[in-house]
Parts: structure tokens; sequence; C-alpha cells
């Protein structure tokens, strides 16, 4: 079974505010000096597809990302969790680079490499847009599972863990198909080796060229928004009176 | 000329980073606290493959060489001083069998150091042999195939828990009664006796031992190299691990100078906080310049050391005593900015003031590196 994992590379969520800018006439986060990862959900796709790996005799995971050179790193850092195969499908950073889109590219590699499951992360760290996975399935004509933690080899196919509000559901299915991965304690991807880390650095980064489709969707602007902080003290004798204050206060403010 | 980490080492600095804030970041202050050695990271150490990290590939090992050592010390250091003596004791133990040993004594000890299975110490210094080595009283005496080894090693690192020992004893020939410092492979058995455990003041949870050999017998082919090369291997020794405890002060210092660069930013006092007072500014500027200059030193030490450099030696003595007399500025500092906050054992700067006082004192104190860098300005002689 060939499992593809999809990887996006995204500004460390642990930026702090102060360090987040705009760049490409404000179009675009500024990635120059700011610290890259790899996005949460897609570290824990990723570790769901080495835990199948290695229930599978014979199953190989490729890393596949959308991207600049730079997102290589990402794929360095699956390497290093021994991911058996890294796929590039180069495209600049693009601020019309809606989820649809990549979703085409990265359907455009499944079917190059011939992959039979599909993994991707429920959505991303940065945009948190939540869409390229079942676009992706809907590309590719391959039913889509959601919010799935984990995928077990069983008799018929696949049987994927999912969670629900309060409990989980059990899906039986064949590959070819998609899973769309969320995080749980199951899934935190394994930290790499020595070895292992420094052999990733060494190691050959393929390349697939799509080109990309579609887009009817454009991003017309972005902003950072600008937080003022205004702090009023409302008078009172006593709790009950202040009470009251702030009550007409918020009232004025049309805050209730 | 490139000053920067290549993409490799980089992306190990950042694994080890990973590791460190999953594994060691949660039981720090615990380690400080109760004293006790953290078996559960070293664990995650040996499973990770930083213990191997000193050794040759063809031994078990990750290749062994300084410069990405140093990386994962400094990075572990940053959080926990104790934790990054592990991979450290376990490099100063076992380097002699590396560099002196036979390709049989190799392949007996080391893949076991490799793995973690078995820990290492290194039993040079005594209680009346500390910088003078020369001075050491411990005697190894041949009787038959074994060496009955005598003496007293104190402020052993990992003594206690450690498998495996390197251990420097005097041989005395029975008929001339001449004495050559000589060093041993000891495994730990009948003879070897824990006397008690050191109270130190820092880097808790490394346990520090006095260990006593009552006629304890080695196999003569556990004799490291030949009889009086004793000296010429505790040098040796020194001069590749003395990097790493460059590393394990810059490690400190850069974990102090980031708490206080945030406490300057959280902190408010007179109305805003205080990173925008100069007293604080020209303290975090200093503090950075110290820890900068202490990581280019500490990288070109083991750098060198990596490619053999003719003054290795050298630049791993200027890079501990620059390294660890930063760490020992920079924690004090830290200390200073958090005020009474940094006083207190609710935050991490006191812990790490204490940890790098150490760091000038152990693998040859400042005084000794400063004169072994003297000396190497002013020729034999001196």
């Amino acid at each position: 079974m060939q499992i593809m994992v999809c990887l996006k590379q995204i500004l460390d969520p642990e930026l702090p505010p102060r360090d987040f800018r705009l760049e490409k006439g404000e179009m675009t986060p500024a990635a120059e000096g700011v610290p890259l990862v790899m996005s949460s959900f897609d570290q824990n796709a990723l570790e769901v597809g080495l835990q199948l790996r290695e229930k599978m005799a014979g199953a190989t995971v490729t890393a596949v990302t959308v991207g600049p050179e730079g997102a290589e790193d990402v794929l360095r850092k699956a390497l290093a969790v021994k991911a058996d195969r890294a796929v590039r499908v180069p495209l600049e950073q693009d601020s019309k680079l809606s989820g649809g889109i990549v979703a085409g590219l990265l359907a455009g590699a499944a079917r190059e490499l011939g992959a039979d499951l599909v993994l991707c992360g429920r959505q991303a760290g940065d945009w948190d847009g939540g869409q390229v996975g079942l676009i992706l399935a809907e590309e590719l004509g391959w039913p889509g599972a959601n919010l799935v933690t984990g995928i077990e080899p069983g008799s018929g196919g696949l049987v994927l863990k999912c969670e629900l509000d309060e409990g989980y559901e059990v899906l039986e299915g064949n590959a070819p198909l998609v899973a769309v991965v969320t995080n749980h304690e199951t899934n935190v991807l394994r930290i790499a080796k020595v070895k292992d880390t420094m052999a990733a650095m060494r190691k050959k980064v393929e390349q697939i060229n799509v080109a990309p489709q579609g887009g009817r969707l454009e991003l017309a602007s972005l902003e950072i928004p600008v937080k003022e902080v205004n702090c009023e003290i409302i008078p009172g004798e006593d709790g009950v009176e202040k009470a009251n204050n702030l009550f007409k206060r918020l009232l004025e403010l049309k805050v209730l | 000329m490139n000053f920067e980490l290549d993409k490799e080492l980089l992306f190990l600095k950042e694994m080890v980073r990973d590791l460190v804030q999953e594994k060691v970041a949660p039981r720090a202050a615990e380690i400080d606290e109760q004293d006790e050695f953290p078996w559960d990271i070293k664990e995650a150490l040996a499973e990770h493959e930083i213990l191997a990290m000193p050794f040759p590939e063809e031994y078990g090992g990750t290749g062994g060489k300084v410069l990405p050592m140093v990386i994962a010390i400094e990075e572990i250091a940053k959080v926990s001083a104790s934790v990054a003596m592990i991979p450290s004791g376990q490099c100063l133990g076992s380097v002699a069998i590396i560099l002196a040993g036979t390709e049989e004594q190799k392949q007996r000890f080391l893949p076991g150091l490799a793995s973690g299975e078995k820990m290492c110490a290194y039993g040079l210094t005594e209680p009346n042999a500390g910088s003078d080595v020369g001075g050491m009283q411990s005697t190894a005496v041949l009787d038959g195939d074994e060496y009955i080894i005598n003496g007293t090693k104190r402020f052993i690192t990992f003594g206690n828990i450690a498998d495996i020992l390197t251990v420097f004893a005097k041989i005395v020939d029975k008929n001339t009664g001449e004495k050559k410092l000589s060093c041993f492979v000891v495994e730990k058995g009948e003879g070897l006796v824990v006397r008690n455990l050191e109270h130190k003041m820092g880097v808790k949870g490394t346990p520090t031992a006095e260990l006593f050999f009552d006629n304890m017998r080695v196999p003569a082919a556990n004799l490291l190299g030949a009889e009086g090369d004793g000296f010429k291997i505790a040098m040796q020794v020194l001069d590749k691990t003395r990097s790493e405890v460059a590393a394990q002060a810059l490690g400190i210092a850069q974990g102090a100078l980031d708490y206080a660069v945030q406490y300057a930013r959280d902190r408010v006092q007179f109305g805003s906080p205080i990173g925008k007072f100069q007293a604080i500014q020209m303290k975090l500027a200093d503090m950075e310049m110290k820890t900068q200059a202490a990581r280019y030193l500490t990288y070109v030490a083991a750098d060198k050391y990596d490619r053999k450099a003719h003054d290795r030696g050298k630049y791993s003595a200027i890079a501990k005593a620059f390294a660890s007399d930063a760490a020992m500025y920079v924690t004090t500092e830290a200390i200073q900015i958090l005020g009474g906050y940094g006083y207190s054992k609710e935050y991490p700067v006191e812990r790490m003031f204490r940890d790098a006082k150490i760091q000038q004192i152990y693998e040859g104190t400042n005084e000794i590196q400063r004169i072994v860098i003297a000396r190497s300005l002013l020729g034999r002689g001196f």
C-alpha cells in the first residue's frame, strides 16, 4: 500500500504577535527570519501513516508538500522519522493559493505516485481553512473520511477510527481513500533519532510538477487587526453601586 | 569563511530541542528539587541516540564528532544542566577507551555504552589530587594476569550508577618501587565500594560519588594503552571533553538569558515593562555579548577538535573557561533582573546560577585552563 501524507509548512503558531508582519503588497505573511514548522495536524497525519505502515508489510509512506524549495524542511523532518520518500510539488508562495488549488495539486501528485491512501491534517495551523482534505477526495473521486484519529488494517480493508463530539465511530473501507486526520493522544508525531536526523539531510527530495488549476475565489485583502485597549474605572461606593454603574455604562456603549 | 551552522546541524539542534521540550522541560525543576538521577530521561536520551553521539559508528554510535555533540548538549543545558551532564558524563567516561583502547577493548565495551544499556564514569580525581593529577595516590600492582587496585576516588560523576569506569592509578613495580600513572577499564564488582554521595550546590540529580578501591582485581587486559600512559590519556580525554563543558555552560547562559529577556518584556514597574529601562537593557546587552562569544568559541573549539587542529587543546581551554565564566556572569545578572523572583525557587534562574558555578570548577578549574592557555603563548618551560 502506498500511503501519501500531505504536509504543509507554516509560520510557527508560537510566533509572538509582535513578530508577525505582512509583505508582498500586504497580501502574504512574511516568512523571512521567522521560524517555519510542519503544521500540527499534518504531524498527526504523518504519525497515523507511520503507524499504519508498521502494521502492513510492504506499505510505504511518501511525504508530499506543495511549496517553494524552503518547504522541503518539512519533508526532511518526515524523512527523519523514516518516511520512505519525499516529494515536493513546486509552487512559489502565492496569495492566490486557495485550498481548492492546493487540493488539485495534491490530487495530481497522488495520481502520479499511484497512492492508495492519502492522509491530510484536518486544517492547516496558519489559516485554519480545513478545506484541502475533502476537496482532494472530491478531486480524486475517492471516499473521504473526516476527523480520523487512527487507521488499522482490517480483514477486508482499512478500519478508521473517527472522533465524534462525545465518543468515536469506526468506519471500514477499502483503498483508495482520503483520510482527514485530527489530533489524538495516540497520534502525536514521534521524535526522530540522531542518526536518522543527520541522514535525512542527505536524502533525495523528488519533484512532481503539476499545473495549478481553478481559483474562483481570490484573496482581495489582508490586514492585521489593530488592537486597542482602553481602561475605564467604574466608580461606586460598593459592589451594588459599581454593578449598577457598570450596567449603565455597558448599555451606553451598546455592549448590552 | 562562514560562521553559520550547516543545515544538518541546525536540523539536529531542532530535533534535540523537540526532545528536550517533550521529555526534559516538564521535569527540569523536579530533578533539581528531588536530587535523584532521572532514569526515565536517561532512557529517552538512549532511545533517541543522544547517548550514542560520542561513539564511532562501528561501535554503535552516531559518529563521535564533537561539534554535533556540543550542539546537542547546549540545547539540553538550556533547560537542564543536570540532564546535559548525562551524555557529557557518558562521553567523559568512555573517551579514554575510544582514544586509547585496543580493537578488542573497543568491541567489548563501547557498544553497550553507545546503546545506553551501560553507564560509564571517569575516575580521575582523588581527595588529594584534583588539579594536581600527578599527585594521585591510587595504586595498581600486577599480580599474575590481574592488577590489584587500591585507593580512593572523589567527586566521581555517576560513580555510583556506572557499570564501567575508566580509572587512573599508579602502577607500582614490585621490585623497583617505580610508579607509572596508568589508565584501566574497571567493571563494577567486588572490591569497589561506593562510600558516600556528595551533597552538591547544583547539578542536582547527577550523583557524585566517593569510590573506594579495596584490593580490587582488574584483568591485565583492561589496561588502556601502555603502563605509564595515564597522564597522556587523561589530558587527551580532557582536551576533547572540555568543549562539552563549554557547551553546558553556554546552554545554561542561553537559558538564563532567554528567561531574563521574556521577564524584561512582561514585568511592569513604574508603569512600563522593565525592558524599557536602560539599566536593564545594558545588562541584557552584556549578557547577549558574552553568550554569543561563548557560543562561537565553543563551536570553534569543537570544530578544531574534529579537524584534529594542532591547537585544539588550547581552544578547548579557552572555550571552557570563557563559556563557564560567561554562564556565571549571565545567570548572576538574570537573577538581578528578576529581583526577588530571581532569588526564589519558583523561577528557574537560581537553579541555573547554581548549575553555572560547577562549570568553572570541574574538568579542569578555570585557573588550570588559564595556565594551559598562557603556556600555549609562552612556550615550554613556563
